[in-house]
């Protein structure tokens, strides 16, 4: 996998495997999940003060779950550039302007797909190459594409 | 800006003139705090200080060490008005972050 940004600003990931394709289409579905547990955790409390978490609640909260959604559209629209290139593997175009909402998008996305999966603290500090379970070594795998391409985002800022 | 809560003292407002406790509630100032989570990483929490408080790099990496090394961190201090803008801020980047009176 690697970035590249080309003259009109747009960033270019190419050479992803399928398993990092797949892991990015499912990225606007992490992000909106209706399990009560993504939900709590991508709109969280607003204070420690009672009456000022209860306005939270009521004034920022619904305005932050747009903010998802809206990532979430922007993602799933540049995901729609994502084309496979033989061996070179899978490519696609993350539009200039974009990338905050990219990496606010894959932050809510690895946290969903956490809880989702049902993976604990401990599981992030293993080597996954040691963690016997297919199942988990998986969805450990599939964590950190999203996180590389967080990192790589950055990078390239 | 944020909206804002039922209660606003403003110039003529009986609690503003009458209500001392009241006044002295809205003018006291309030923490942003950024609590410590196992999933975000640590590159992208200075990125977001740097993004949301313009904070130099070292600024934003040294607050995202204590985040990571204490559990929580207070990243700013100021007026409740601005202190919900940037918890705001914070949490649309999906950061665990809330705010506090400094004397709670």
């Amino acid at each position: 996998m690697k970035l590249n940004r080309d003259r009109e600003g747009d960033l270019w990931v190419d050479s992803l495997a399928p398993i990092c394709a797949d892991t990015l289409l499912h990225v606007p579905e992490w992000i909106e999940s209706d399990d009560p547990a993504v939900r709590d955790r991508l709109l969280p409390k607003g204070s420690s003060d009672a009456e000022a978490d209860a306005a939270w609640r009521k004034l920022a909260t619904p305005e932050i779950e747009r903010l998802f959604l809206s990532h979430s559209e922007i993602i799933r629209k540049d995901l729609e550039s994502i084309e496979p290139r033989g061996r070179k593997g899978f490519r696609f175009r993350i539009r200039q302007g974009h990338e905050n909402a990219w990496l606010a998008g894959l932050n809510a996305a690895r946290h969903a797909f956490f809880l989702i999966r049902k993976l604990e603290p401990g599981d992030l500090n293993r080597d996954i190459e040691q963690v016997a379970d297919d199942d988990r070594r998986e969805a450990l795998i599939r964590l950190s594409i999203l996180g590389w391409l967080q990192h790589e985002i950055i990078e390239n800022g | 800006m944020l909206p804002r809560g039922p209660h606003k003292a403003q110039e003529g407002d009986p609690s503003r003139e009458t209500g001392t406790a009241t006044v002295t509630s809205l003018a006291r100032p309030w923490n942003v705090i950024v609590h410590d989570d196992p999933v975000t990483l640590m590159t992208y929490v200075t990125d977001v200080f740097m993004k949301v408080f313009g904070y130099s790099e070292e600024k934003a990496h040294t607050l995202m060490m204590e985040v990571h090394t204490t559990g929580r961190s207070v990243v700013w201090t100021g007026a409740r008005e601005r202190a919900e803008l940037y918890v705001y801020k914070l949490q649309a980047f999906c950061l665990l972050a809330t705010i506090e009176p400094v004397d709670a």
